[in-house]
């Protein structure tokens, strides 16, 4: 089992920083059950997987497995992942610290121009756990309702959340109001 | 057989020729004898025997031919030169009186030719000799005269329509003539006549309706149009043909109301407005008439009944808005006379209004519609805070209570219930209405102060009728409860009285009830008086003599007490609450009291212990003396007995005012809407399996209804939460398709 000291011992020998995203890509390979843990299984698994039999070749994998996130189907896989990963096990929802974090982590990547105001709005307005459903979503809202919400549909059937973060947006001038047809 | 001599047709036509110059004469009323048996056996004899000769002197064609001609040569040497030289009315007599002698003309040479009608023409499929006759007429002079005849006729229309008399029968004559002319079709009519009569009718109208919209006022145009009307009925019951009636009603209808509808309704001191304003009933009335026989002619006047019956509303509304912002602060949470006033304001303008609809709008649903949607409009506002939910059911209350603010006859009572319920109809929040009338049902029944139960289980019956059986079964559950407690109250009295070393020596009354039909309240909160635990020891001692796996749970909170308190001027009886009666209490062992020891001793909440010590120490009966001697209770006050209170009274209740309970039921109809509308999904999806998001919203929208107007937001929280619990989840492709997990 390799557990958070482990980890940042990988991460030295690896010259990545345990922030940095790739570990997300590389515990997604592993198929890992849980953030910052290695099982056995997982480690060989994952190692065996990705051809792996020597420090240098994990090294040059890592420019590999970060080019992955460019694909928009991985990255989704990616995303979703890492929501089982991150949450505390037997809980059914994500802390929101460390849902934050994630968001910060994977929309960095991902480049949704509306992500700060989005952690804003969660902590100022629902500060709770964030369920799978919005989890999934937020992605999807991401993916497909312009910065500018142009093509936000009211009437849609989006989380809650995100239909009072659109009116968040309208209320403090971040978005103006689709000027109705 | 005898052999006849053969006749020719120059001297068989010369002997016809004499019998139809005798004709003519008689129709042109010379002196002549009328044709006797004789000479009509003797024309058609040679008619027959000209026809039956064998050829070449068979002379049938000839015959017809010269029995058309005669009509021909008849019409113009003699009627069309009579009719030419005439105009007006009196050409219109002249070609009524052709026309009548032209068919006596036909019917008497059809005769005498009739024998070629047998053989001759129905041989060859020929027209018979009354059809070629008639057609004679309506070539030569119809033809000729109808649009003379038609500006006639129209031109007389329209003299009588400006008043004045007219020869009706005149006119019935000769529009006769149209619809005879066309022998059984009724084209002539119609197309010679008819159609240039509407167009004449539609400009009359529209020039009489331009004016008049201009000068009358509403109802006096309204007065006038009904009037037009009805004389244009008369006018086609008297000379024109009945199939003209819709036609012409149409055109009429269309000049004086399709087409001025809006300016009509509109008219700023008279229109539909003014009119309701004004409860000008027989106005109204007439304007139903008239606008329910153009095609879409009530929408907008249903329009307009349902704007003035939601400004009215609304104008009570802000009536009782304004005068519970005039009242004093302190008092606004707790609904008062003013809102009692508005409900009844508001059962007063649904009566007035509802018989519009009976009356003046003949119980039009169009009408119902909307008086039912512009009372959803301002029933649904509420009044300074309270939802009208809430003040229907303490209008209730205030009527089915003792001493009540309204002092009515039991007919009185029962017909206002019948309206309160009614108006219930148009409230969103059923359930709403149904909790706080379940609080206020509970105060009625459990402290006795419900005035007449005959009353409570009619308005129930009511409730029932009207909102379903899951409406109101918790409701008659409370009622059958308390009729049950009765009984047992009797039989623990009898068990007391077999078990005189049971008896805690304090009368105890128990009222046993079912805990879901009650609202909630809170229990084993207070810690008792030894006297008291004794009693409710001894209480479940009884009970489990009568009843095993039942749980009784104590709800001290609702209890009254009567207590004697032993004050130096004399003893009084005390009514109190049980908290009050276990506050008093702690005083027989000791003289003086913290706010905090009671309120550790009687193991009760802040609120709880400044509201009893309030109504102890500072309210109108002072049996408490607190230090410092000030209005409010402070955390830091002590308490002492007042053993100088005194009061002209032996027996005092000393109220306790009870919590505003409008935060918790509103709390409570808020948590059973949760559950109503996860049931609801449930179901919905249950049955369909997968299911669109605006369809899963409609359909739950559409199955809660009846009982109040979910938003679509709880709804959608609660797709989530069953979406987290795993009762549903989102299709992987499509997340505005729900599915149901099993």
């Amino acid at each position: 089992m390799i557990m958070a000291d482990g980890i940042s011992n990988l991460c030295n020998d690896l010259q990545v920083n345990p922030d940095d995203i790739v570990m997300l890509v590389l515990a997604w390979e592993m198929r890992a059950e849980t953030m910052c843990e290695f099982s056995k299984q997982e480690f060989i698994g994952g190692v065996q997987s990705l051809e792996i039999d020597s420090m240098e070749k994990f090294k040059k994998k890592i420019p590999i497995l970060r080019s992955q996130l460019k694909d928009e189907d991985t990255f989704r896989d990616i995303y979703n992942f890492a929501f089982d990963w991150a949450k505390e096990k037997g809980q059914k929802s994500l802390a929101l610290e460390t849902g934050i974090a994630l968001w910060q982590l994977l929309f960095a990547e991902f480049k949704w121009p509306l992500v700060d105001q989005w952690c804003q709005f969660i902590q100022e307005r629902h500060n709770k756990a964030i369920s799978r459903d919005l989890w999934l979503q937020l992605l999807e809202f991401a993916r497909t309702v312009d910065s500018t919400l142009s093509n936000y549909d009211a009437e849609g059937a989006w989380p809650w959340l995100l239909d009072e973060f659109v009116e968040y947006l309208i209320e403090t001038g971040a978005c103006t109001e689709k000027s109705d047809e | 057989m005898n052999q006849r001599t053969t006749i020719d047709l120059e001297q068989g036509w010369d002997f016809m020729q004499r019998g139809i110059t005798k004709l003519k004469s008689i129709l042109e009323g010379q002196p002549e004898p009328q044709f006797s048996s004789e000479d009509y056996m003797l024309l058609y004899t040679t008619i027959y025997n000209m026809c039956t000769q064998k050829p070449p002197h068979d002379y049938s064609q000839q015959l017809y031919d010269k029995y058309r001609e005669s009509f021909k040569e008849y019409i113009t040497a003699t009627v069309l030169p009579s009719l030419r030289e005439k105009h007006d009315e009196f050409m219109l007599r002249e070609l009524v009186k052709r026309w009548s002698n032209h068919r006596v003309m036909v019917r008497w040479l059809s005769r005498f030719f009739h024998y070629l009608d047998r053989y001759f023409i129905a041989r060859r499929s020929l027209p018979g000799l009354n059809e070629v006759g008639l057609t004679c007429f309506r070539d030569l002079v119809y033809q000729e005269l109808n649009g003379k005849v038609r500006d006639a006729v129209i031109s007389l229309i329209d003299q009588e329509r400006e008043g004045e008399q007219i020869d009706r029968a005149l006119l019935k004559n000769v529009l006769d003539i149209f619809v005879e002319i066309g022998m059984g079709s009724m084209d002539y009519y119609e197309n010679d006549f008819e159609a240039a009569m509407l167009k004449d009718t539609a400009a009359y109208y529209s020039r009489k309706a331009s004016n008049w919209i201009l000068e009358d006022s509403c109802p006096d145009y309204m007065l006038k149009a009904e009037e037009c009307l009805k004389r244009e009925k008369d006018r086609v019951s008297h000379y024109l043909h009945s199939s003209s009636e819709t036609k012409l009603l149409e055109k009429v209808q269309h000049e004086l109301l399709s087409v001025y509808a809006t300016q009509l309704l509109e008219k700023e001191h008279s229109g539909c407005h003014a009119l309701l304003r004004d409860d000008k009933v027989e106005d109204l009335s007439r304007m139903y008439r008239l606008f329910s026989k153009i095609p879409q002619g009530l929408d907008p006047v249903a329009n307009r009944f349902k704007q003035h019956v939601t400004a009215e509303g609304t104008a009570l509304v802000k009536q009782a808005e304004d005068a519970a912002s005039n009242k004093k602060a302190e008092k606004r949470d707790v609904v008062g006379l003013q809102e009692q006033v508005f409900v009844r304001k508001v059962i007063e303008i649904h009566d007035k209004y509802l018989a519009y609809v009976n009356n003046c709008f003949q119980n039009h649903t169009l009408f119902h519609k909307a008086l039912k949607e512009a009372f959803e409009l301002f029933c649904n506002k509420g009044v300074a805070g309270s939802s009208s939910a809430e003040l229907l059911a303490t209008f209730c209350d205030n009527i089915l209570k003792k001493g009540g603010s309204e002092k009515l006859s039991d007919e009185a009572i029962e017909e206002t219930l019948e309206k309160v319920v009614k108006l219930l109809a148009y409230i969103s929040d059923k359930d709403l209405f149904a909790e706080f009338y379940r609080k206020k049902l509970a105060r009625r029944l459990l402290f006795d102060k419900s005035a007449n139960d005959e009353h409570e289980r009619s308005i129930l019956t009511k409730l029932k009728q009207q909102c379903g059986g899951q409406f109101t079964s918790k409701m008659e559950g409370m009622v059958t409860d308390l009729t049950l407690a009765r009984e047992n109250q009797a039989s623990f009295e009898e068990y007391l009285s077999n078990n005189p070393a049971a008896n805690p020596g304090i009368d105890l009354t128990v009222t046993v009830l079912t805990t879901g039909f009650w609202p909630s309240y809170k229990s084993f909160d207070l810690n008792l008086p030894a006297e008291m635990v004794r009693c409710v020891e001894c209480f479940k001692e009884f009970y489990q003599t009568k009843t095993k796996h039942r749980k009784l749970t104590w709800i001290y909170s609702l209890g009254t007490c009567n207590i004697n308190g032993k004050f130096e001027p004399k003893t009084i009886e005390l009514v109190v609450t049980t908290y009050q009666a276990s506050a008093l209490l702690l005083f027989n062992a000791s003289d003086r009291l913290s706010y905090q020891e009671i309120m550790t001793q009687l193991n009760l909440s802040d609120d709880d212990v400044v509201r009893l010590l309030h109504s102890l120490s500072c309210a109108k009966y002072k049996i408490l003396n607190k230090e410092p001697s000030t209005k409010t209770i402070s955390p830091t006050d002590v308490f002492e007995f007042n053993s100088k209170f005194t009061d002209k009274l032996r027996r005092i209740k000393i109220p306790l005012p009870p919590v505003d309970e409008k935060k918790k039921v509103i709390e409570d109809v808020d948590k059973d809407r949760r559950y109503a509308i996860d049931a609801s999904i449930v179901r919905i999806m249950k049955s369909r399996k997968v299911l669109g998001y605006q369809q899963l919203v409609m359909e739950c929208v559409e199955q809660l209804g009846r009982m109040f107007k979910p938003d679509v937001k709880a709804i959608k929280k609660r797709i989530e939460d069953l979406i987290t619990r795993d009762y549903l989840e989102r299709d992987k492709d499509n997340p505005n398709l729900f599915k149901y997990l099993a």
